[in-house]
């Protein structure tokens, strides 16, 4: 039986074999090997461009300066949902999740869209908008990752500073701020990673001066047709990813000490104007940050010149006269949710079988599972210049196509899959197992009884999360996806470089529509409460 | 119903955590198996129930050898003390699980689990799901999850472990009419020694890996089988003394009838339950010891004397309200002499320490 469960690690590895191994193959051959002067030369050239070296300065503190912003918010609404009990608290909990799982050009639509709308001369394009959407996508990371350990902290040692005269700052600051560090710590270095390898979202919020690592990759390969330039930054990038990796797993090994309460004892209920009015502060800075600019994308894709209409949406099925996309935009949602539902179902095929296989311990499962987790520290960018480097010709390349985009977002959902199943796998008491057994259930039957039904609220979890990663997947997809069949994150991001109102208009219909489907589908997931979505 | 023969078993390649362990359990009756910490307990259960196979020994279930059965055809019950119900089945759907998997039409199912649920009084909690059940429910639960699939011996592994202690003494006492309604054996893992007195009809005491004693109640705690039993429950002092014809020298001067005890070492017991202060209905024909008082205590519903005898050894006496003399002031103690044990002194001190301490992957 045991040999059996490892067989299925083999599926994972050979998927990750062809389409993670091999292609970064080709992009760190491509990139670190020079056609003419010799190893390294591509990586040099990259080096001593002042344009590029520019990218990769402006990648740096632009990810910084998001990391502080997302943290100055996160930090006191992960302070606010962890210490005190309200009405709406757990809608409030679920709705910070959604942001992170928005795909990331809708995200950009909805800065458009809001910066847009405001008046008089604020910045629309550049730094500010890309750090303000860096930090509506990733508060949720600090509210889960420091709020989930935080909810859990016994209050005592801070109550106890009080009770020796501390003010609530000063008792913050000795009895709780040292427990959580190793948590902020490591949210602000999983930010950091989010932000450094943001693509979609600088993208559509760069504008012309600000470009990052990932925008020039993009634009290399596919505006100068410069494969070896964009190999060569996809390496510099890869060396930056490993470096934050490496931070991130000292980060990991330390800390866990820590004695956890139930969350519900360490909650207590609102008692004075402070506690409201830190309730107020927190709700209204997710207003400001992550609301606006939903709200903003929302009535703007209304707005048709002077009044409202369903005009934009309305116009979603008619074939667009431009050359940009060959298909009515409606086709390319069809097509996005075609392609999303293949990709979950690979995705949870993959990550089910190493789980399962990860679960069973054998040395090869327990490869799965940690080579299932590189995909996770790679940019899509980069894993989509793999894809186009490696079947630019054979059978996934032209018509197969069709087939390699599901494969390309597989590749990104599976590791969330694996990460949601595989605690819920390993937490099954043995003691659920042996009583069962005792009642005259046979191995296999057991499994039925027990494993199977627990794994599979798990799996429709993971499987939530994995369309909604898929559906608004773009950084790879870009790369691979066909104009004759884009999908729609490709197709918003076209439109919104396009001018007219008529254009803004259909990629902020297309938007809301998208950002509509994943919300949705992350919240219904989230109500099945398995495990914690998002948190790392 | 239950027979176990010679049963060794041990973890990995380590050390055998039971060595060589033999007990019965008859129909109907409860058998509590006390011991410390990593004594074997569980290990002696997991190997009864079939969840693990013993190194050597049989075990018989039923007069038939069952050694090599697996667990689900063995027909025991189990009852963990973290419950172990299935999260995503509500109450009737665990009860019931046991006897659809015995292959039992639908309707005798229902009928089965209402039965059970209303022998322990849970009837009204049937449609539940488990989370929403408090520890005693879960607990109860899982105890007519056990008795639902009418199994030839029930095994309890500190079922109430973690429950407070009036919730726990109220469930041990159902406990013992349910067993014996059901005909089955039972066998009661705990450490503690209130839930043993509580429900056992014998009293299983292993230490270190090896069953040292299987009585009832009284023969334990006033005849203990060794010295190590006679620390592990608590049951007097333990005097050294020198046996010589009939009589046991102790603290230098004091002499002890003890007509069966051969010559040489031993240690003498003195149950704190059959020792009497002078004074207290004195009868001729007692054995006498000088003793000191130094110590007592209030401990709620009675007093706690502590008296050194000889040798500095200590006795804990219990009694309804304080002496009136001052600690430091002589006491006689008097004893029947037939309440006095020998015990073999053992050669080697506390053999079963090093044991006792030994890691045990199941507690």
């Amino acid at each position: 039986m045991r040999r059996g469960r490892t067989a299925l690690a083999v599926g994972p590895l050979l998927f990750l074999a062809v389409l993670f191994v091999w292609p970064l193959g080709r992009v760190l051959a491509l990139g670190l090997v020079g056609a003419e002067g010799g190893p390294l030369t591509p990586v040099a050239a990259v080096l001593t461009d002042p344009a590029l070296r520019a990218a990769a300065w402006f990648t740096l503190w632009q990810a910084a300066l998001s990391t502080l912003l997302t943290l100055a918010v996160g930090i006191p609404v992960a302070a606010v949902l962890s210490r005190l009990e309200f009405r709406g608290r757990r809608g409030v909990e679920a709705a910070v999740l959604v942001p992170f799982v928005l795909p990331t050009v809708v995200v950009g639509a909805a800065f458009v869209a809001l910066l847009g709308a405001l008046p008089g001369d604020v910045p629309r394009r550049g730094l500010v908008p890309i750090i303000l959407a860096h930090a509506f996508f990733n508060v949720s990371v600090v509210v889960r990752t420091v709020g989930g350990l935080w909810q859990h902290l016994d209050p005592a040692p801070a109550l106890a500073a009080r009770g020796l005269g501390a003010t609530p700052l000063r008792a913050f600051a000795v009895a709780t701020l040292p427990r959580l560090r190793t948590a902020i710590a490591a949210a602000a270095v999983v930010v950091f990673l989010f932000t450094f390898t943001s693509f979609g979202v600088v993208l559509v919020l760069g504008g012309s001066g600000a470009a990052t690592i990932e925008v020039e990759i993009h634009r290399a390969a596919t505006r100068f047709l410069d494969l070896r330039t964009a190999a060569a930054l996809s390496v510099v990038q890869l060396a930056a990813v490993a470096a934050t990796l490496a931070v991130y797993g000292r980060l990991r090994r330390r800390g866990g000490t820590e004695r956890l309460r139930r969350a519900a004892a360490a909650r207590r209920p609102l008692r004075s104007t402070a506690d409201r009015a830190a309730v107020a502060g927190a709700l209204g800075l997710l207003a400001v940050l992550q609301g606006a600019p939903l709200a903003a994308l929302v009535l703007r894709s209304l707005r048709v010149g002077d009044g409202w209409s369903l005009a934009h949406y309305r116009r979603l099925d008619a074939p667009t006269r431009e050359a940009v996309l060959a298909v009515a935009p409606l086709e390319a949602l069809a097509n996005s949710v075609a392609i999303a539902t293949a990709a979950t179902a690979i995705a949870l095929v993959l990550g089910l079988s190493a789980a399962v296989a990860a679960a069973g311990g054998a040395r090869l499962a327990r490869l799965a599972d940690g080579a299932l987790m590189l995909p996770l520290g790679t940019s899509a960018v980069t894993l989509g210049l793999g894809l186009l480097l490696t079947f630019r010709s054979g059978p996934l390349a032209g018509r197969g196509s069709v087939l390699l985009v599901p494969l390309a977002q597989a590749l990104i959902a599976t590791p969330f899959v694996v990460r949601t199943v595989l605690p819920v796998l390993r937490g099954i008491d043995d003691r659920l197992r042996e009583a069962v057994a005792t009642l005259g259930a046979t191995p296999r039957r057991v499994r039925r009884e027990v494993d199977l039904p627990i794994v599979s609220r798990a799996g429709l979890v993971a499987a939530g999360f994995a369309f909604a990663i898929a559906v608004g997947e773009f950084g790879a997809t870009v790369f691979v996806a066909r104009a004759s069949n884009p999908t729609v994150p490709v197709a918003i991001e076209r439109a919104l470089g396009l001018p007219g109102a008529v254009n803004l208009g259909r990629a902020l219909a297309l938007s809301v529509l998208l950002a509509a489907l994943t919300g949705l589908v992350v919240l219904l997931v989230d109500r099945v409460r398995v495990g914690a979505v998002g948190r790392f | 119903m239950l027979r176990v023969e010679g049963l060794a078993a041990g973890y990995g390649t380590g050390p055998d955590v039971l060595a060589g362990v033999d007990l019965d359990v008859a129909a109907g009756e409860v058998v509590a198996l006390l011991g410390p910490s990593g004594s074997g307990k569980s290990t002696l259960l997991r190997c009864v129930a079939g969840l693990q196979a013993p190194r050597r020994g049989r075990v018989v279930l039923g007069g038939a050898d069952a050694t090599d059965v697996p667990v689900e055809r063995r027909g025991v019950g189990l009852v963990f003390q973290d419950h172990a119900l299935l999260p995503h089945r509500d109450v009737a759907g665990n009860v019931g699980l046991g006897p659809r998997l015995h292959g039992l039409a639908p309707a005798e199912v229902a009928a089965r689990v209402a039965a059970v649920l209303a022998d322990v009084g849970l009837a009204h909690l049937a449609d539940r799901p488990v989370d929403a059940l408090s520890g005693g429910e879960q607990q109860r639960v899982a105890l007519a999850r056990a008795l639902a699939v009418r199994p030839r011996l029930l095994l309890l592994d500190e079922p109430y472990g973690s429950l407070d202690r009036p919730l726990r003494e109220r469930l041990l006492a159902e406990l013992v009419p349910l067993v014996r309604a059901s005909g089955a054996g039972a066998v009661l893992v705990t450490h503690d020694q209130d839930d043993a007195l509580a429900v056992a009809d014998r009293v299983a005491v292993l230490l270190g890996g090896r069953l040292r004693q299987l009585a009832a109640p009284e023969v334990c705690w006033t005849r203990p089988a060794d010295a190590d039993v006679a620390r592990f429950l608590g049951v007097g002092a333990l005097l050294p003394a020198e046996v010589r014809a009939g009589a046991a020298t102790v603290g230098g001067d004091v002499r002890l009838p003890l007509p069966a005890a051969p010559d040489g070492p031993a240690l003498v017991l003195l149950p704190a339950a059959r020792v009497r202060l002078a004074g207290e209905a004195d009868r001729a024909g007692d054995a006498v010891l000088p003793a000191v008082l130094v110590g007592s205590r209030f401990a709620g519903d009675h007093h706690v004397l502590t008296v050194a005898v000889a040798d500095g050894v200590e006795l804990r006496l219990r009694r309804p309200r304080p002496l009136d003399v001052a600690v430091g002031a002589p006491l006689g103690l008097r004893i029947d002499a037939a309440d006095l044990v020998a015990l073999p002194a053992p050669d080697a001190p506390m053999e079963d320490a090093s044991a006792r301490d030994a890691p045990a992957p199941t507690q």
